[in-house]
C-alpha cells in the first residue's frame, strides 16, 4: 500500500502550488509598487493600494452592504432553522423527508434558475419585490437553509439530543424549556460554525445579487466584478481583504469543529 | 397519603398538557421555515415548470422543441457538459492522488493539506477569475515570464477566455472539493486488510484490484458526480472571466434575464427545466454512490 516517499511528496507539492500560486499572485500584486513586465517578483513594495482601497467611500459602502446583508441572512436563517432542526430531529421525525426535499431544492436549482423563478413570481402584484434587497435577502436565506440545517442537525446528533430531551422531559420540562435551557446551550458550537459558513458563503455570492438587483446594490462581489478590468492593484488589495475575512471565518470553523469532535471522542471514553 | 396521590396526578396532568401544548407549539415554530421554503424555493420551481410548457399563454411543448432544434442552445449544453465532465474527471483524478498522498504522510503534513484544501475551497467566482487573469491573462505574470525565459508564447496555443482556459480555472475549485470528498474513503481502507492480503500471498496489484479500488470507487464516482453538478451550475466564474461571451447554459439563462428588452422567459424556463433535470439526475446518482461509500466508513 506504501508508495514512494518522493512521489507522494511531489504530488502534494504540485497540488499545493496549483492552489496557492493564484493567491500569492494576487497578494504580490496588491503590495507591489514597481513590477516590471517579465520580472518574477516586484522590485519594490508598498501599502498604498490597501490605504487607497480602504479610503475609497465606494469600497467602504460595498463592504458595509455585504456585511449587513450577510448578517441579516445569518440571523434570519438561525431563527428559521434552529427550532426547525430541533423539532424535526427530535419531535416530528416523520417530517424528515419533507426537510430533505427542502434542503435539496437549492442544489437542484442553482442561482441562475432560482433567479429566473423569483423574477417571474415577484415582478408583479400581489407581491412586487423584484429588484429589491428584500427579495435578495430572502433568496440568500433560502440558499443558506441547507448549510445551517446540517450544521445544527449534526450538532444535535453529536450531543445526543434525544437522550437530553427525554431526560429533561421526564424531569417535567416543557418543550420550550428543554429547547432553551438544555439543548440550545449545548449546540452553540454548531450554531457558530453554521453561522460563519453561511456568512462566508454570502460574502462570496455573486450570481443572485447580479441577476436580482445588479449594479443598484453593489456588494463586495459586485464591486469586484465591475473593478476587475479597471485598476488591478486596487482590485487585488480588495480581493486579499475579502480572502482574509473568509479565511478567518474558516479557521474558526475548523477550530470549533476540531473541539467538537475532540469532545465527542472524550465523551465516548 | 391522599395529598401525595393528588400531587402525583397533578404532576402527570400538568406534564401531559404541557407536552401537548408544547407539541402544538413545536408545529407552529417550524411553520415559518416551510413558508420561506415554499415561497422562495418551491414556488419558483413550480412557476418554472409551468412556464416551460406555456407558449403565448397556451399549453405546448414548443419551448422544448425550439431548444432542441436551436443550434445555439444545443451548443450551450454541449459546452457546459464538456467543461463539467472534463473538469470533474481531472478534478476527481487529482483528488484521488491527493487523498492517497495525504493518507500516506505524517500527521502534520496531513493537517496542513486539510487547512489548504479548506481555505482554497473558498476561493471561487469573481476573485478566482481575477487571480487567473493576473497569472494567465494576455499580459499575465506567468504569460510574460514564459515568453521571456522560455521563449514560449502561451497565447499561440491558448487563451484564458476559451474552453481550455475555463477548464483550467474550474479545476481550481474542483480539486479542493474532490479532495475533501474523497479523502475520508482512504480512511475506510484499513491497514489490516492490506496486511491480511499480503499474508494470503496477494501482490500489491491484486490488493488494489480486489479490495482497494472496489472500496474507494463509490466515493470517487460520488465525488465525480458532485463535481460535475458543481461545474454545470457554476455561473460567477465563467461570467467574470469571459464577461458572458462563452456560451454556457448558465450564461444563456442569465442573459435571457438581463439583456433582452422583452424577454421570452418561457423558453428560459424550458432551458432551466432541462438543466435542473441534469442536476437532479446527478443528485440521484450521488446518493446511490454515497450510500455504498459509507458502508466502509463505520
Amino acid at each position: 500500500m506504501k508508495g514512494s516517499r518522493f512521489l507522494i511528496f511531489f504530488t502534494l507539492l504540485l497540488i499545493t502550488l496549483y492552489l496557492v500560486i493564484p493567491i500569492i499572485a494576487v497578494l504580490l500584486f496588491s503590495i507591489s509598487d514597481v513590477w516590471k513586465p517579465g520580472e518574477p517578483f516586484p522590485s519594490s513594495y508598498t501599502a498604498k493600494w490597501y490605504l487607497d482601497t480602504i479610503d475609497d467611500p465606494a469600497v467602504q459602502m460595498a463592504i458595509v452592504r455585504s456585511f449587513i446583508v450577510g448578517l441579516i441572512t445569518v440571523i434570519a436563517t438561525l431563527f428559521l432553522v434552529t427550532p426547525t432542526a430541533y423539532v424535526i430531529r427530535l419531535i416530528f421525525p416523520q417530517l424528515e423527508s419533507l426537510m430533505r426535499l427542502s434542503t435539496l431544492l437549492p442544489f437542484i436549482m442553482p442561482g441562475v434558475i432560482m433567479a429566473l423563478g423569483l423574477i417571474q413570481i415577484y415582478s408583479h402584484p400581489p407581491i412586487k419585490i423584484s429588484g429589491t434587497i428584500i427579495l435578495l435577502v430572502f433568496s440568500y436565506v433560502s440558499i443558506s437553509l441547507p448549510l445551517m440545517y446540517y450544521s445544527i442537525a449534526n450538532a444535535l446528533d453529536a450531543i445526543d439530543g434525544k437522550v437530553l430531551t427525554e431526560a429533561a422531559q421526564s424531569l417535567g420540562a416543557t418543550i420550550p424549556e428543554t429547547f432553551f435551557q438544555v439543548i440550545f446551550p449545548n449546540i452553540i458550537p454548531g450554531i457558530i460554525s453554521g453561522s460563519l459558513l453561511t456568512f462566508a458563503s454570502i460574502l462570496g455570492e455573486f450570481t443572485l445579487v447580479n441577476l436580482l438587483v445588479g449594479t443598484r446594490f453593489k456588494t463586495l462581489q459586485m464591486y469586484l466584478y465591475i473593478a476587475i478590468n479597471k485598476e488591478g492593484h486596487l482590485t487585488s488589495a480588495l480581493t486579499v481583504i475579502y480572502f482574509v475575512v473568509v479565511t478567518i471565518a474558516s479557521v474558526i470553523v475548523l477550530a470549533v469543529g476540531r473541539r467538537v469532535s475532540k469532545e465527542q471522542v472524550a465523551s465516548l471514553h | 397519603m391522599i395529598d401525595q396521590k393528588n400531587q402525583d396526578i397533578g404532576w402527570l396532568f400538568r406534564w401531559k398538557i404541557f407536552k401537548l401544548q408544547g407539541k402544538f407549539g413545536a408545529l407552529i415554530s417550524i411553520l415559518p421555515f416551510f413558508v420561506v421554503v415554499f415561497c422562495f424555493l418551491g414556488l419558483p420551481a413550480i412557476m418554472i415548470l409551468f412556464g416551460s410548457f406555456l407558449d403565448h399563454g397556451s399549453f405546448s411543448l414548443a419551448n422544448y422543441q425550439k431548444i432542441l432544434t436551436s443550434r445555439y442552445d444545443l451548443q450551450a449544453f454541449i459546452n457546459s457538459i464538456w467543461l463539467s465532465v472534463f473538469s470533474a474527471i481531472l478534478g476527481a483524478v487529482i483528488g484521488v492522488l491527493a487523498s492517497y498522498a495525504i493518507s500516506q504522510t505524517t500527521s502534520w503534513i496531513r493537517s496542513i493539506m486539510i487547512v489548504i484544501t479548506n481555505l482554497t475551497s473558498n476561493f471561487a467566482g469573481v476573485p478566482l477569475a481575477f487571480a487567473f487573469a493576473i497569472l494567465f491573462g494576455m499580459n499575465g505574470t506567468l504569460t510574460v515570464l514564459l515568453s521571456k525565459f522560455l521563449h514560449f508564447n502561451l497565447y499561440d496555443h491558448f487563451t484564458l477566455y476559451s474552453a481550455t482556459g475555463l477548464a483550467l480555472v474550474y479545476l481550481y475549485f474542483q480539486i479542493p472539493l474532490a479532495t475533501i470528498l474523497i479523502f475520508p474513503s482512504f480512511y475506510g481502507l484499513k491497514k489490516e486488510w492490506f496486511e491480511a492480503s499480503k499474508n494470503l500471498g496477494a501482490t500489491d496489484w491484486q490488493f488494489w484490484k480486489y479490495i482497494g479500488i472496489p472500496v474507494i470507487a463509490p466515493a470517487v464516482i460520488a465525488s465525480f458526480v458532485i463535481l460535475f453538478a458543481n461545474a454545470f451550475g457554476a455561473y460567477a466564474t465563467a461570467q467574470a472571466l469571459t464577461t458572458g461571451t462563452y456560451n454556457l447554459v448558465t450564461i444563456r439563462l442569465a442573459r435571457s434575464l438581463v439583456s433582452e428588452v422583452n424577454p421570452n422567459l418561457n423558453r428560459a424556463d424550458a432551458l432551466a427545466i432541462l438543466m435542473a433535470t441534469i442536476m437532479f439526475s446527478s443528485l440521484v446518482v450521488y446518493q446511490k454512490m454515497n450510500q455504498r461509500a459509507r458502508r466502509w466508513l463505520k
